[in-house]
């Protein structure tokens, strides 16, 4: 057992407005959405995302793919996904999605979250995901918070270091 | 990204939002070969200094100083990662040794 490090500086941020999003806790957030496969492409690659997710809103999340289907061209990887006020990457009707290398810090609620169990074949793999917070915000279960939700154990899942978490780690919902 | 709640909203993806809908997004920062690594050797308490573990697969960190780094925790509690701004870093290529302001709160754990 060893502690993990991780970089949280990326030169490209995205991110809420310093001023008001920390008090509020409505943050910036990326979604990605259109009925089909392959109808939208998502490809986030080293990008530093902070001050993001809205709290109390379902759905708004850092980085969120709903409902696309295959989404074989895109990625999420080696980003710096931290304060965050709802989860960190949430995968909604979609298939073969990667989340490769990220490092989550200071996230609320489920932080690499699947979402409603027809999610196939996407690849979580080398992601850190530290500090999850428990939320009031949110759904029911985000109150004792996963830094991995499941529900579909067709996904391939290896090489994350769940580092610290309110409640649980890995929570496969099935 | 500026709004509140309370602005107005796009149908499905809201505000303060990048929403894409039959679209491509292509967001690339500038490619970091490492994102996380782990400890060499255990960081004790009050210690301003880390020394992190092997390289692997040829690669050398490019971590810089003013980054910021995240620590995780290795006690009962998952809110004691430390985060930390790199103040001087060295030995890129074996086993680098990154110093920080602020002396660590709790230990950091490293071995078996």
């Amino acid at each position: 057992m060893r502690a993990e490090v991780g970089l949280l500086t990326r030169n490209v941020v995205y991110r809420g407005d310093p001023e008001h999003s920390p008090d509020n806790q409505y943050g910036a957030v990326i979604i990605c959405h259109s009925p089909g496969d392959e109808s939208t492409v998502c490809r986030i690659d080293s990008v530093e995302l902070t001050m993001v997710g809205q709290a109390f809103i379902l759905g708004s999340y850092p980085i969120h793919f709903h409902m696309i289907g295959t989404v074989h061209q895109s990625y999420v990887r080696n980003n710096a996904i931290h304060h965050s006020f709802n989860r960190a990457v949430t995968i909604h009707g979609i298939h073969y999605l990667r989340v490769q290398n990220n490092v989550a810090y200071h996230t609320m609620g489920h932080t690499i979250f699947i979402e409603d169990g027809i999610e196939t074949k996407n690849l979580i793999e080398n992601n850190l995901i530290l500090d999850v917070r428990r939320s009031w915000s949110l759904l029911n279960t985000d109150q004792t918070p996963a830094s991995i939700w499941l529900t579909n154990p067709d996904n391939i899942v290896r090489g994350n270091h769940a580092g610290g978490s309110d409640r649980y780690s890995y929570w496969y919902d099935l | 990204m500026w709004s509140t709640k309370y602005g107005p909203q796009i149908p499905l993806f809201g505000n303060k939002v990048i929403g894409v809908n039959f679209g491509t997004l292509e967001m690339h920062g500038i490619n970091r070969p490492i994102t996380w690594t782990d400890l060499k050797s255990t960081a004790a308490l009050g210690a301003t200094s880390i020394t992190l573990n092997d390289m692997k697969d040829g690669k050398s960190l490019d971590w810089k100083v003013g980054e910021e780094i995240v620590i995780a925790p290795t006690t009962y509690s998952g809110r004691d990662a430390e985060q930390r701004t790199i103040k001087s870093i060295t030995a890129i290529d074996s086993n680098p040794v990154i110093t920080f302001d602020g002396p660590l709160l709790t230990k950091h754990y490293a071995g078996v």
